[in-house]
């Protein structure tokens, strides 16, 4: 178990392209952080920063104390008893499973009976004991999963990192090693770090998110603020759908979208913006004329329907109000359906309307 | 999506994180590589290219174009030129026909035994060519060639009558040919096997019979590797030096290459011209080396195995026979009937007796035995194989493995400086070696070395080629999870890198050591005393017309050779000869 | 004949206990250095048997031959000794004109075989610089299985005739001493027309002086325009239809000097090499080979013709050193390689 923290870290790859931008992350102990990102936003490369396998050009990455990479020097990956999953497995074809797990440990100086043992009891941990002997190209994608987990997890090491481990794997199937790679955390709490451009993914195995885009952390969080309380744009339209509406704070409490409607929202201690994200299943959607209560309490908007499809658990409407260009996004309750040219009435909480950067 | 990964020389691997720092050694690793790939091509394309503009006979002589002058102003040099360019056009033109034909033939048709044309063609492929023409002198002199004296019996014609002369350009041309055709039909096979076979039936469907579909629909598909073909054959034609000094020296005529050597063995000092008439002929080379690429694209090389199992072969109909036999000709040509020449005569007491007890001996493979030069060019002829052989592999396997993982600053120049030598000439490498380490300060020249380096340079493109496909099939990740695991590079190459890789660098040894066996090119103008190998020796009996031993030789030269080719087989399979030309 | 050779081996091989002198601390120097190399173009099968005998002798100095054409072999030292590699001790070529030239530039140094005191004059120099170890003639001949006794050519001139077109072997200059030193003769006596129209027969072009024999052997040519009569008599007495033209404007008598290097690695093995080279033991053997030597006891073969009965034809090694490479550029213009 180590604390990890990335102080002014910056990777330019040829001459100006800043993979990663001076950005600063400090992780917990046992912590489980994931990197969420569109692809090319430096979320790879911070984790490969802190492999080692890359170098940076500035800052340092701390861990326990001792740097471990900085402008100068970088302690080679070998040497910093961490463990690493990658997007193809990397498992070695010409080893069997048993070799594969087992061969990070003689450079731990566990040989012999004792390493047996450990790589006996990690393959039972993800339900591969019975398949010690075979050789990768003889298990399934998933199998392979499990056996790469198995293998970073048996030297114990102080961080292990997960490079996108499921995208890989077919959709059921990604589901399932989602869940065992959170239950494994619970079971040995280790510093990890996972890569994944997967929000889905990021929400269910991680104890904080940080998303990050182009080089840069646009916000770190527990899942639920990252989603609920968005910082910025990025982040609202990033994980999850959201409406995005530009416009400025006229009074405290309220803001103004530049086509003319308002919205009330929570003082919030006088910041500023010019943008707030509305969640498209934090508006609930009421019949024409419905008696939605304090209109003081929340805000009252009446539109209509211009678009609807039925999903089964929900249904995803576009619903085109007065004082906004863009219809807002909602999502409804599909008991009560509305079809197209419905005249609705809108509700959303004022802690529904996030005020958010404009990044 | 990953970003590609960068790594940069000089990484520091420090017992304790902060404590002391020391260079890891893959720097080291790198400087060894580049300081090996300048005295390989740079330094010696360099000294050429220096000589060529000096007077060499007189030593005071300074900076000239004297050499050029000579070089391309007298007829009698200028002619081997046109010469070896005509002979470049018509073997390539020949070999592009019949090699195109075979492949077509074997990868799309119902034709019989198709394994068996493979193979037969893959064994001219490794038959060294100086031997199939001096074999073709027994078989098709003009007045005693075996071929030549069944005809006029057949026909009782008279003893003036002669149907070949193998002592014209003409023969020159066939023999060439014979062992040239091999190169297109490789790479006309792998580009067959990589057009989908749907195409064909298409034009079935739409009415084509076998042959209009062949021409009409497969050829044109496979035009880049036509014409990749047919540049490989035309080159390796032009480089050639075995054929032509056997067969077009007694004709009264040079080719750039046996000119090339006159100059070097001439006893006044020619390095200079030399050097001068060499640089058309690698200008020329490298060349069409780029030209093939470039038409080739990314893919230079190609594999004769091939995955071509699953296609409905055209149906040749009443020509399936016809047109089988027409395909063993060449083989027959190429391989049967020299291997038999070469076999009888290696146990004739008289050349001039024919086949019979009498005239059985074992003189031949007596005097090759007891014969100190020939003892010692067999043994240096395998040392230097082995040499060759495994330098080349593990250069070519190294940086190939530093050009994919991209290991270092400049890794990029990797694959290029591994495959620079790919368009020089061996007989213009020779004279640059020759250039460049006969003088102090580094005086290679009488020993074995230089015919290393001669050996190395001219085969790394076709290891690094090798083991570049090799390498390009392992994912870089599975040597990033043994780093991250504990090990370090060493540890990481010796696990994982070395073991996945073993199939592609056992297939790149033995790709050189084959063509080591027999090369002579470079060997001609490098070898010493003590430094003879066994293709030398052989031109040099065959300079004293030894037409007995010289067979004896051959016949051992081609056991060696088999030797190879079986445990290639047996080790990596049949898809080991992957060639890239 | 056969009986007699075997015989005159046979004595040579008893006789083979010290038969040639060299100091005794020569030879311990010698002993030390253990090998000599000899650069030598004396046909490859003789070079090699007199390697083996050497080597036989078990004196703890091994012979290493290096056997090439005499102009290859002048190139090839001349370019180790630029590069300042010194490998060979001994050399022995047919061209004069080469030794002069290395005497001239102290390439060579001088030395006096041990036993060549009663040489025939012709065979040994004053200066030292070399020896003969042999002479020979060059040899026009013909198959007998394709030309009859009658038919075939007796002067040089016959072998213009146009009905010799395509079947005539020549042997090539810039690789043979042997032939460089006959074409020189021949331009003397016939002028380089004779050459000119030798160009139009179209012979097939062979390197070495003897490479054109076997060709005629197997009759793929029916006539030599001139061989190493040594080789070609060799091959005579082991049965190949062969026959040697003698014409009447006489032969090239090409004698072949053997000198030592003056940077000779080993120059007491040399020495010790050379004393062999002219004992009678090897003497004897070359004369066997049907080779002229200096030693006047040897016992030549019954087929070879006394020297003194021969029409001969002969030039300096000033001239030879003068018309060699005009004699090889006007060959190449001629002949084409």
């Amino acid at each position: 178990m180590a604390v990890l923290d990335l102080k002014g870290l910056l990777k330019i790859f040829g001459t100006d392209v800043r993979a990663v931008d001076e950005i600063d992350l400090h992780i917990e102990h046992g912590e489980l952080i994931s990197l969420l990102g569109p692809s090319g936003c430096g979320k790879t490369t911070t984790l490969r920063l802190v492999a080692g396998f890359i170098d940076p050009n500035a800052g340092e990455i701390v861990m326990d104390g001792e740097v471990v990479s900085n402008a100068n020097s970088v302690i080679p990956p070998e040497r910093r008893n961490m463990s690493m999953i990658f997007q193809s497995y990397a498992i070695w074809p010409h080893k069997t499973v048993s070799q594969n797990v087992g061969y990070g440990l003689k450079f731990r100086g566990i040989t012999g009976a004792e390493a047996d043992k450990r790589v006996k009891s990690l393959l039972s941990v993800v339900q591969m004991d019975h398949l010690g002997a075979r050789y990768p190209s003889e298990l399934s994608g998933g199998q392979q999963q499990r056996v790469a987990l198995a293998r970073a997890l048996v030297v114990e090491p102080a961080v292990l990192l997960l490079d996108e481990p499921l995208s890989n794997l077919d959709a059921n199937l990604r589901e399932e090693m989602r869940f065992e790679i959170r239950r494994l955390h619970d079971e040995f709490h280790i510093t990890s770090i996972y890569v994944t451009h997967d929000q889905a993914e990021a929400m269910v195995t991680s104890d904080r998110i940080c998303v990050m885009n182009s080089g840069k952390i646009e916000q770190v969080g527990k899942p639920s603020d990252i989603y609920d309380i968005p910082a910025t744009k990025f982040v609202a339209e990033f994980v999850g759908v959201t409406n995005s509406i530009r416009g400025k704070i006229g009074a405290p409490g309220l803001f103004e979208a530049s086509d003319g409607a308002k919205f009330m929202m929570n003082a919030d201690g006088g910041k500023a913006g010019e943008l707030v994200s509305i969640r498209p299943h934090r508006i609930q959607v009421h019949p024409e004329n419905a008696d939605v209560g304090g209109a003081d309490a929340q805000n009252v908007i009446d539109g209509e329907v211009t678009r609807g499809y039925y999903f089964g658990s929900t249904v995803d409407y576009l619903v085109k109000v007065p004082g906004l260009e863009e219809p807002l996004r909602v999502i409804g309750d599909p008991h009560q359906f509305f079809g197209v040219g419905s005249k609705v009435r809108l509700t959303i909480e004022k802690a529904a309307v996030i005020l958010v950067s404009d990044s | 999506m990953t970003q590609d990964a960068q790594q940069l020389p000089g990484m520091i691997s420090g017992g304790e994180p902060s404590a002391t720092r020391k260079f890891d050694y893959t720097v080291i690793v790198w400087v060894v590589l580049l300081i090996l790939l300048i005295i390989l091509v740079a330094n010696p394309i360099f000294q050429l290219f220096k000589e060529s503009f000096f007077v060499s006979e007189d030593e005071a002589g300074g900076f000239t174009f004297q050499n050029y002058i000579d070089a391309f102003e007298t007829d009698e040099y200028y002619k081997p030129m046109y010469i070896t360019m005509m002979l470049a056009i018509s073997v390539g033109s020949i070999s592009l026909v019949v090699g195109a034909v075979m492949a077509w033939v074997v990868s799309r048709t119902d034709i019989p035994c198709p394994n068996l044309i493979r193979n037969g063609i893959l064994a001219s492929f490794v038959t060294p060519p100086f031997l199939g023409a001096i074999a073709w002198i027994f078989l098709a002199g003009q007045n005693e060639g075996w071929l030549n004296k069944w005809i006029r019996g057949l026909f009782g014609l008279s003893e003036e009558f002669y149907l070949f002369d193998i002592f014209t350009m003409k023969g020159v041309v066939f023999a060439m040919s014979l062992y040239s055709f091999p190169l297109v039909f490789i790479v006309v096979l792998a580009g067959l096997n990589n057009i989908s076979s749907d195409v064909e039936d298409a034009a079935n469907v739409a009415g084509g019979g076998t042959f209009h579909t062949m021409f009409s629909i497969t050829l044109p598909l496979v035009a880049p590797s036509l014409f990749a073909g047919f540049i490989l054959a035309a080159l390796e034609a032009m480089i050639l030096f075995g054929i032509p000094a056997v067969l077009s020296i007694p004709a009264g005529q040079h080719t750039m290459t046996t000119q090339l050597r006159a100059f070097m063995v001439s006893e006044d000092d020619l390095l200079g011209l030399a050097s001068a008439y060499a640089m058309p002929m690698l200008i020329l080379a490298i060349g069409m080396v780029w030209t093939r690429g470039i038409v080739l694209g990314r893919r230079g090389y190609a594999t004769v195995g091939g995955k071509g199992g699953q296609r409905r072969p055209q149906k040749l109909g009443a020509w399936r026979i016809p047109i089988f036999i027409l395909c063993l000709i060449p083989l027959v040509c190429a391989i049967v009937l020299p291997g038999f020449a070469l076999l009888t005569t290696s146990f004739m007491r008289n050349l001039g007796g024919g086949l019979e007890w009498s005239n059985f001996t074992l003189w031949n493979y007596h005097f090759i035995l007891t014969n100190d030069a020939v003892r010692v060019s067999i043994y240096n002829t395998i040392l230097l194989a082995i040499m060759a052989a495994t330098g080349a592999t593990i250069v070519a396997a190294v940086s190939a493995f530093i050009a994919q993982r991209k290991l270092i600053k400049g890794h990029q120049y990797m694959g290029f400086m591994a495959t620079a030598p790919i368009g020089i000439p061996g007989i213009v490498l020779a004279v640059g070696l020759f250039a460049a380490y006969t003088k102090q300060p580094f005086v290679l020249y009488g020993t074995l070395w230089i015919m290393f380096l001669a050996y190395l340079t001219k085969y790394l493109p076709l290891a690094y080629q090798t083991a570049n496909a090799g390498l390009s099939s392992i994912h870089p990740e599975l040597e990033e999870s043994c780093r991250i695991m504990g090990a370090n590079r060493l540890q990481v190459f010796k696990d994982v890198t070395v073991p996945l890789f073993k199939t592609a660098v056992i297939a790149s040894w033995i790709l050189v050591f084959m063509p080591s066996l027999r090369e002579l090119s470079a060997s001609v103008l490098l070898w010493t005393t003590n430094t003879k190998v066994i293709s030398v020796v052989i031109v040099d009996f065959y300079e004293e017309t030894l037409l007995g031993p010289i067979s004896a030789l051959g016949v051992l030269l081609l056991l060696i050779t088999l030797v190879a080719i079986v445990a290639g087989f047996r080790l990596v399979g049949r898809d080991f000869m992957s060639s890239s030309g | 004949m056969l009986k007699g050779i075997i015989a005159g081996l046979l004595a040579v091989a008893l006789l083979s206990a010290p038969v040639f002198a060299a100091d005794e601390a020569t030879m311990r120097a010698a002993k030390k250095e253990g090998k000599i190399t000899w650069y030598s173009s004396i046909t490859l099968n003789i070079a090699q048997h007199i390697c083996n005998n050497f080597n036989k002798k078990k004196m703890g100095v091994k012979c290493i031959l290096h056997r090439d054409g005499s102009g290859k072999l002048y190139r090839r030292y001349l370019q180790e000794r630029k590069g300042g590699i010194y490998v060979a001790d001994v050399v022995h070529t047919s061209n004069l004109g080469h030794f002069l030239n290395l005497k001239a530039k102290k390439i060579i140094t001088p030395y006096k075989p041990a036993g060549t005191d009663n040489f025939n004059p012709k065979f040994v120099t004053k200066d030292n610089y070399w020896t003969i170890l042999r002479a020979g003639v060059l040899m026009p001949f013909y198959n007998t299985k394709k030309i009859s006794a009658k038919d075939a050519p007796k002067t040089y001139a016959d072998f213009l005739d146009p009905k010799w077109k395509g079947k005539i072997v020549h042997s090539h200059p810039s690789y043979s001493g042997f032939v460089t030193n006959g074409m020189i003769n021949i331009v003397n006596k016939f002028g380089w027309d004779y050459y000119k129209k030798m160009a139009k027969q179209k012979p097939k072009i062979v390197q070495s002086a003897a490479g054109g024999i076997p060709l005629v052997a197997r009759g793929e040519a029916w006539l030599g325009a001139g061989t190493t009569s040594y080789s070609l008599l060799k091959l005579i007495q082991k049965g190949e239809p062969l026959k040697p033209i003698v014409p009447p404007a006489g032969l090239a008598l090409v004698t072949s000097p053997n000198g030592v290097f003056t940077k000779a690695p080993n120059p007491n093995a040399a020495r010790v090499f050379t004393d062999y080279l002219f004992s009678m033991e090897t003497m004897q053997l070359l004369a066997d080979y049907f080779l002229y030597v200096g030693n006047p006891d040897v016992k030549y073969p019954k087929a070879l013709p006394p020297l003194n009965k021969i029409n001969l034809m002969a030039i300096g090694g000033a001239e030879l050193k003068k018309k060699n490479k005009p004699t090889r550029k006007m060959f190449k213009k001629l002949f084409g390689v």
